[in-house]
Formats: structure tokens, sequence, C-alpha cells
């Protein structure tokens, strides 16, 4: 009777074993690799890849081996539609994450009617408010915020205090603002109401908008449009490529204004690709570029190395450091979900809104996360950055709910 | 009763035994790790060429020969490469980046083929000549459009080149997960 016990424990044990290590969560990614963002995409597809590979090799979800199926959808909505509903219907994935506004703000009313989490890298500040999109996340400040403390920046930092602006502030001129961007674009378009908004409270005096393509390779009369109008502030809200080509136009036409540029228009290749017309531009940071120093560097390496051994360092860019603050952020939430016995939607969604002042980000030069059921707002910290010497580097942190505690709770969804 | 389950056990411990000390080398040993080679490319579809920015879709099919030089199963978890088109002579610019998830078993000590196909189109491919290759394509001085119209009208012949890099083929096995590099390019140099 005892050795028929024992022969029984060990088939259960070895059952429960092999279920245990044959357990695994599925994660859905949208990737650009070959489209209008294809810029910023492919380096932040590679990231991700490696990141979910480290994670699962330090033990994945609590033990459970994630698998991450990555598909590329050229930037086109309805192929991000489609392979959504693959993910949802036959791979059953856990969590999706997402890439651009335009697909995430087409899929956000599927996403909260199938209660599927779904953090974007499209960081727009319509996705921050759970009223209307309760499983949307993003995991940088949103573009909205960010767009508000670039100008807040500028207004405070440069033409308060550079000798350049001088003759034009002891006159007494308000600054004069316009804005480049693919107005076809809800990337480009997301935080233009928020940034007017904002340019107005500084005091600004607003031009016309200046259309300029994602895959512009001229903007030459969207330069000479907005010399007409004198302007002294350009903000460009389009990815890397485009906005070198109106920095270089800009440059070579003499316009003279200052420029600002959003997350996705600013890294390592802005200096590469914009040469001497990209010194001095702001621009917005959501982590450490890949060739700063930061705590979690080795690692980053080491996993670069591992899986895309072809893939050259010197290419390598802030949009890498980016996948990796992605699913980081998105294993931390999948972990506590599991934790609680939760891990699907509703409980991923749960154990994001936990999320308070969470320092995992900070490795990679992120900021501390706090997320609420009422605010799904990463942070109200916005990094700063000027390109120096061919470089970008950080040049200040902003809390905009600090500087602006009155309005910061209306700024909400913006 | 009790004599014939002592047997059973001790009969299972010494079968496992037997699977757990298989011949062969083991896949996560360099000598024993799988091989991923460039066999040949093949044009699975193509169309009329039609001016820009219509689309003409293409269609390429990626042989590899997957060799598991192993005395072990291993399955292919996954599989990412990029494939680039030669703009100028040794001068390649990317197009794509396949990746698939098929979970596929090579058995020991074999050489298997394998094929990925990757379906694009010219306005696809002209815009990442105008975005992610501007920098290459502004570079070599060329015409996106002219460069894509010339590319189309080549490839029944292979009359340039066609690379894959940056591949990366994840392999699964009982010994753990195995990572292979792999890049090649066709047609192959004579």
């Amino acid at each position: 009777m005892r050795i028929k016990m024992i022969v029984c424990v060990c088939f259960v044990l070895c059952f429960i074993a092999s279920w245990a290590i044959g357990q695994e969560v599925k994660l859905g990614a949208l990737q650009d690799t070959t489209g209008a963002t294809s810029d910023v995409g492919k380096d932040e597809a590679l990231g991700v890849r490696e990141a979910t590979q480290y994670f699962n090799d330090i033990g994945g979800i609590n033990g459970k081996k994630i698998r991450l199926f990555q598909y590329d959808y050229g930037y086109r909505v309805p192929e991000a539609i489609t392979t959504y509903k693959r993910f949802r219907d036959y791979d059953k994935v856990a969590m999706v994450l997402g890439w651009g506004t335009g697909d995430t703000e087409a899929l956000s009313p599927t996403v909260n009617a199938d209660k599927m989490p779904y953090l974007s890298s499209s960081f727009s500040g319509h996705l921050c408010d759970p009223k209307k999109t309760p499983y949307n996340f993003v995991y940088g400040t949103d573009y909205s915020t960010n767009a508000r403390g670039a100008i807040t920046y500028w207004f405070e930092e440069v033409w308060k205090k550079d000798p350049k602006w001088k003759e034009l502030r002891d006159k007494g001129a308000k600054p004069k603002f316009v804005c480049f961007i693919d107005t076809a674009s809800p990337y480009a378009t997301a935080p233009i109401k928020a940034i007017k908004d904002q340019a107005t409270i500084l005091g600004f005096d607003i031009g016309p908008d200046n259309h300029v393509g994602l895959t512009a390779l001229d903007t030459k009369s969207q330069v000479i449009a907005a010399k007409g109008f004198g302007a002294n502030l350009v903000w460009h809200g389009n990815t890397t490529m485009s906005v070198s080509t109106a920095l270089k136009d800009a440059y070579a036409l003499g316009l003279g204004a200052d420029h600002i540029i959003n997350n996705w228009g600013f890294d390592e290749n802005l200096p590469k690709l914009g040469g001497p017309a990209s010194e001095g531009a702001i621009g917005l940071l959501g982590c450490a570029l890949f060739i700063d120093e930061y705590p979690a560097k080795k690692r980053v390496l080491d996993y670069t190395k591992k899986l895309n051994p072809g893939v050259p360092l010197e290419n390598r860019l802030i949009r890498t450091v980016q996948g990796w603050v992605k699913v980081g952020m998105a294993v931390e939430a999948m972990k506590r979900a599991d934790k609680a016995g939760q891990l699907n939607g509703p409980g991923i969604k749960d154990a994001f809104e936990t999320f308070k002042d969470w320092p995992g980000l900070k490795e990679y030069g992120g900021q501390l996360v706090t997320l609420t059921p009422t605010d799904h707002r990463y942070s109200s910290i916005v990094r700063v950055a000027r390109v120096i010497k061919g470089k970008p580097q950080t040049v200040a942190e902003l809390d905009m709910r600090a500087k602006f505690p009155d309005k910061w709770a209306a700024w909400l969804g913006y | 009763m009790r004599k014939l389950l002592l047997i059973m056990v001790m009969f299972a411990f010494v079968l496992g035994g037997m699977i757990a000390c298989k011949p062969g080398l083991l896949p996560t040993e360099e000598a024993g790790k799988p091989k991923v080679t460039l066999e040949r490319v093949e044009i699975t579809s193509i169309f009329p060429w039609v001016d820009l920015p219509a689309r003409t879709p293409l269609g390429l099919g990626f042989v590899f020969n997957v060799h598991n030089p192993s005395g072990y199963n291993i399955m292919l978890d996954n599989i990412k490469f990029t494939v680039s088109f030669e703009a100028a002579p040794g001068k390649f610019i990317e197009i794509a980046t396949p990746t698939l998830y098929d979970r596929v078993y090579f058995p020991p000590n074999t050489t298997s083929q394998y094929r990925v196909v990757n379906v694009s189109d010219s306005a696809v491919i002209r815009l990442t000549l105008l975005v992610a290759q501007a920098p290459k394509v502004q570079e070599l001085k060329l015409d996106p459009a002219a460069l894509i119209k010339d590319w189309y009208t080549k490839i029944g012949d292979f009359g340039f080149g066609i690379k894959v890099s940056e591949g990366m083929a994840v392999f699964s096995t009982e010994k753990g997960d195995v990572f292979v590099p792999f890049e090649g390019t066709f047609p192959k140099k004579k």
C-alpha cells in the first residue's frame, strides 16, 4: 500500500512539474519596422525582443515563460486592427504592446470592450484618462505634458535668459510660435491643442500650422512660411527623419528660430542626420539614450549582442532602451497580477493601477511610475535635453504637476 | 503485488535513465549547435509593374537549410532576419524584417529545409526608402522610385544581390534555448 502511495505521489509531482514548466504567458507586440515611423520603430522592436528574452532568462512571470508575438504592421491602421484580432482570438495573449497613436486610438474602443490591457508607444494624452480608456496605458510622460514642459522650459530658460532674444525681450515682444507637424498624423497632432494652450498661458503669439509629412524630404516652403510669420520657436511633432529635414532647411534658409522636438523626433540620429543644423535643438527624452551611462546598461548591451549580434552597436538608439522600459513595465504588471492569482485583462489593469512611485524604470533612465484607477498619466516629470556639441544631453527635469498644481487635474486626457 | 510494483518503479527509473543519456552532441555545445544557412531566394509572386504611388506586390521565398548536428530533437521557436537589396555594387539597402513564430521540430543529425515567405509591395518599399533607409539612399544619391522600378525589372533574373542579415533563429531544446545568428547572400558569389 505504501509503495502504491509513493508511486502515485511521484506521478502527481511529475505532472505538476511538467505543467508548471509548460506554462507560458503570451504577449502580443505591434511594431513598425517598414512604415512611416520605421526610423524609430525598428530599433524599438529590437529592444522589445531583447528585453523579453532577458526577463525570460531571469524567470519570466513568476516562473512562467513569456511567449512574444511581434509583428510589423507597417504603420497601417487596418493591419494593426487585423493583427490585434489575431492576438485576441488565436494567440490569446494576456496583453498587447502597441505602437502608433493612430492605431492605438482606433483600437481603444475595442481593447476596452475586450478588457485587453494595452501598453502603447503612443504617449497620447488622450489615452491617459481611465474614465474613457481604462485599459490603455503608456510608458512615458504623455505627449501633452511633454509638449507643455518643452515650451515652458524654452520660455523660462531660453527666451528670458538667452542674449539671442534680448533685443526682442527689451522691446516687450511676444515670442512667436509655430508647429511643424504632419497634420494627417494622429501622433503628430495629439499634443497640438495642449501646446497651443500652454503657449497661450505663457503669452505667445501663435502662427498657422505648417504641414510636414512624416516622409518629407523637402520643407523649404514650410520654412519660408514660418520665416514670413517671424517665428522665434518651432515645435516639431514628427519623427527623427522628417525633423532632421526641417532643421536642415531652417538652417539653410536662415530661419533663426529655436526648435523644440517631441520625443520620437529626438535621438542619437538627429545630430547625425541634421549635422550643425541640429546644434542647440531642444528635445524630450523618455529614458536614457543608448549611448548614455545608466544602471542597466550592461544588461542592455549583453542582450543586444546575444540576440542581434548582426546589428552594429553604433546604429542602436534610445529606442532600444525604450523597448526595455516598455517590456519592464508590462512584466511588472503581469507579475503583480499573477501573484494576485489574476493573470487576465482586469487583473493586469488592476495591477498597473497599484504602481505607486514604482522605481523599476529608474535603471533605464525612466521615471518613478504612479498609476491610479483615475489617472493613467505615467509621470508629471518632463525630461528636457539639448543637442550640445553634436550629442543630445539632458539639461533639465520639470515637474509639471508641481509647477502648475491648479491646472494638473484639468490636463488629464488633454 | 508489492514486488511487482517495485519492479515496475525500478524499470521506470532505468528507462528514464536511458532516455536521459541520449548519445550524440548536445545542442547547447558549440559543435552540436544548429546551423542556419540561406540556400536560395525564390520569387513566390510577382505582378506587372505599375508606377508609384500604385502598389505592385512582390512575394519572396527564403529557403534556409537548418542543420541539426546534435543527438537531440530541436524546436525552432522563432526566426527573424532583415532582407536587403543591392542598390549599388556592394551597397545594400534594408527592405523588410520578417519575423515568424512557427514551432517546427528538426530531428537529430539531419539537414532540413525551411521556407519563409515575405510579401511586400512597391509602396511599402518606397516608404522604407524614404524613412528608415533615407540616410543610405541620400548617401548613394539614388532616386527611390527609379531604384524600386529597377529592382522590379531585374528581380526575375536575380540581377542584383539579395542579402539576409541580422538573422537570429531561436531553438528550444530539452537542454535549454539556443540562439543561432545567420546571414547570407543570393545569388551566391561565384
